[in-house]
């Protein structure tokens, strides 16, 4: 599904990515942990498409079309999907006028014809109940005074009505008390399935505790530095990252 | 450099004076009491002429530009097929009652008959008017500002607005304006409504030619006890119409305003005086404004809100919009008088730029002198949001799109004022008409 090749980024000059190597196949899930500072938003965000990064180097594919060609609508159109980390607020743009709007430009991308209304009312419904998102939520403007949580819960019901192959969750788990890390992490547990695929970015392991990874990856300065399965996810939070910087040194030297 | 203009139109003006009894087109006759009123106005339009840079209310609005070929008076009225220009200026679902004005007289036989207790009169009906003596020039000529004693020197008569019921549905005046040469164009309404009268008035301007014209259209409303006023006013005149529009409104106790003024492109030049005076206690003067400039536009709102009195309220939220070469120019002042306690004032004023050749002058103006007050103001001036941008953009929207969905949104603040749905529909129609946001991307996109 997504393959990345010796991607490499800077922002205002300074490099951030220095050669990320990644493939993703339907049906994975893949974690990717770090320190801060490492490049983890960074990834997230050159996956997307936001134009304050620059490329320097590298390819990255997505169903076999360079991903990197494309504008940001183009590539949620495709089947991409970012959480975003600090999701924005937009006073006077209704939430539910938004995910219309939105779903209507991917399906009619995908070449399917545009919900009803009806049908429109009732799939957001069930995705509503998905992430226990108060229906009073989705009538107001997107994001305008949601709590953190509310606001990334939100990111997952439009996760959910949106259906795309590939999710990037962006420290979704950051700022969310216990209860609503389990509401999101259920979520996406419903929403996996053999065809779509997540790349989790986070910083703690608590979040893989109830999504479970078929890969962990870690990166540092820019770099993956080490691959493994859910265990890893477990050594890391035992050991912590300087254990990963230090065997990292060691092998350099 | 002078403190005032006075050039080739001015001296036309001067030299082309005539008090109505004397001017052989106009038969209306004035009542003494009103001539004195146009007299005296003469008199200090002859003395300050138009207003240069140097006046601090007229910093950023240079009407040298505009101003400087000679608006003729007209000598006849131009005919105009103004059958299918009042379709097209209806507003739909308004449901409203159409009093229909040509370069500022009163089409009778256009209008829709008036609801009982709402008369609109004009001419010696107006002029004769028991209100006229007591009202007439008495608001809006003590401000000194000499286009409105331009305005009242220069009116061959004016209308008159009287509403002594509640109205089931709003009163539309349209401003219809049809010339065949340059020409200088005043306008005058007198409005009075009755104690406990609720209405919306909505104001809308249309140009039939395409010759320039100078319009100068002052308005004064006095508002009597427990009055609810709604103002729509919408300016949607073409670039050759450079406008001066002088709106004062007293405000008795417990009456409400909401004066909503739009404006799109457009008019090169609009300079709109809105000013409310809350002279009876508890009332509540609200000033909405939308404006959507393009082109090389000028866009000049000057507001002011005087509190006289204990206890009463005012908002205030001016947004503007500005494309291509536009220039926006806000100034709000408040004035919380000796005396006017718990006065709540509240105002903010926000532009976005989608241009970078487009320039906005933003001064809130608060001058309080009582001590047991709530005020504020803010204003900001700023590009669209980028992050908001690629939000939009990353769940599918193209930028395009996500533009229009921003400055939709942008716009909805003031929109949301509008407490008839008709006139909102309407006026969502026209900035979606006159945005174009494919300008508004950046250069290469």
């Amino acid at each position: 599904m997504l393959q990345i090749k010796n991607l490499q980024a800077s922002v205002n000059g300074e490099p951030i990515l220095k050669g990320i190597d990644l493939e993703v196949k339907a049906g994975e899930i893949h974690a990717i942990m770090g320190p801060n500072g490492s490049g983890k938003s960074t990834l997230a965000s050159v996956l997307a498409g936001n134009e304050l990064y620059e490329v320097t180097g590298g390819e990255v594919w997505f169903e076999g079309k360079n991903l990197l060609e494309m504008p940001p609508e183009i590539r949620a159109r495709e089947g991409l999907f970012m959480a975003f980390q600090y999701p924005v607020e937009i006073p006077g743009v209704s939430n539910i006028n938004f995910l219309k709007t939105a779903l209507a430009e991917i399906r009619e991308h995908r070449g399917l014809p545009p919900l009803s209304a009806k049908e429109f009312m009732q799939r957001l419904k069930e995705k509503q109940e998905l992430v226990e998102f108060n229906a009073s939520l989705v009538n107001r403007s997107l994001n305008e005074g949601f709590s953190g949580g509310e606001k990334k819960r939100n990111e997952i019901l439009q996760l959910a009505m949106l259906e795309p192959k590939l999710a990037i969750l962006d420290e979704t788990d950051s700022g969310l008390d216990i209860d609503a890390l389990r509401i999101v992490a259920n979520g996406v547990n419903k929403l996996r399935s053999k065809s779509n695929a997540f790349i989790i970015i986070t910083h703690y392991q608590r979040l893989l505790q109830y999504i479970i990874p078929d890969y962990v990856h870690v990166l540092y300065d820019g770099r993956i530095i080490k691959s493994g399965t859910k265990e890893l996810a477990y050594e890391l939070e035992e050991k912590g990252y300087d254990w990963i910087k230090e065997s990292l040194q060691a092998s350099l030297s | 450099m002078s403190k005032s203009i006075f050039n080739s139109f001015y001296q036309y003006l001067i030299e082309n004076y005539r008090l109505p009894e004397e001017n052989q087109h106009n038969d209306v006759a004035w009542p003494k009491a009103l001539l004195a009123h146009k007299q005296k106005a003469f008199e200090f339009f002859k003395t300050h002429g138009f207003p240069s840079t140097k006046q601090e209310d007229w910093k950023y609005t240079n009407l040298a530009g505009p101003l400087q070929q000679v608006f003729h008076i007209p000598a006849n009225d131009t005919a105009a097929d103004l059958k299918a220009a009042i379709a097209s200026a209806s507003i739909k679902d308004a449901h409203a009652y159409h009093i229909v004005l040509l370069n500022g007289k009163w089409q009778r036989e256009l209008s829709d008959p008036l609801p009982d207790g709402v008369h609109f009169l004009d001419g010696k009906d107006a002029l004769h008017h028991y209100y006229a003596e007591e009202y007439f020039a008495s608001l809006a000529d003590p401000t000194g500002v000499s286009l409105v004693a331009m305005n009242t020197a220069f009116i061959p008569a004016f209308n008159l607005l009287h509403i002594q019921k509640s109205t089931d549905r709003p009163l539309h005046i349209m401003h219809f304006y049809a010339v065949n040469e340059p020409a200088f164009l005043p306008e005058r309404l007198l409005l009075v409504a009755e104690e406990g009268v609720q209405t919306q008035w909505i104001d809308t301007f249309h140009q039939l030619t395409s010759a320039p014209v100078f319009i100068n259209y002052v308005t004064e409303q006095f508002l009597k006890e427990h009055v609810a006023m709604d103002i729509f006013l919408i300016n949607q005149l073409q670039p050759s119409a450079v406008v001066f529009h002088h709106s004062e409104t007293y405000l008795h106790s417990q009456s409400t305003y909401h004066h909503l003024n739009f404006s799109f492109p457009g008019a090169g030049f609009i300079r709109n005086n809105i000013n409310a005076r809350l002279q009876g206690s508890s009332s509540e003067a609200n000033l909405w404004g939308l404006y959507l400039s393009g082109d090389q536009q000028l866009v000049d709102n000057h507001t002011i809100v005087d509190h006289q009195v204990p206890l009463c309220n005012s908002n205030e939220w001016y947004k503007g919009i500005l494309q291509d070469k536009s220039t926006g120019v806000f100034n709000g002042k408040i004035f919380v008088e000796k005396g006017a306690q718990k006065t709540n004032a509240f105002q903010k004023n926000n532009a976005i730029l989608l241009s970078r050749e487009a320039t906005v002058h933003a001064k809130p103006q608060l001058e309080i002198f009582a001590d047991d007050v709530k005020c504020s103001h803010g204003s900001t001036v700023g590009q669209m949001n980028e992050d908001a941008l690629f939000y939009l953009r990353t769940r599918g929207l193209s930028e395009l799109k996500a533009r229009q969905l921003l400055i939709e949104a942008f716009a909805y603040d003031i929109l949301s004022k509008v407490q008839n749905d008709a006139v909102a529909h309407h006026v969502m129609q026209l900035l979606r008409q006159h945005l174009h946001v494919e300008s508004a991307l950046p250069a290469g996109a």
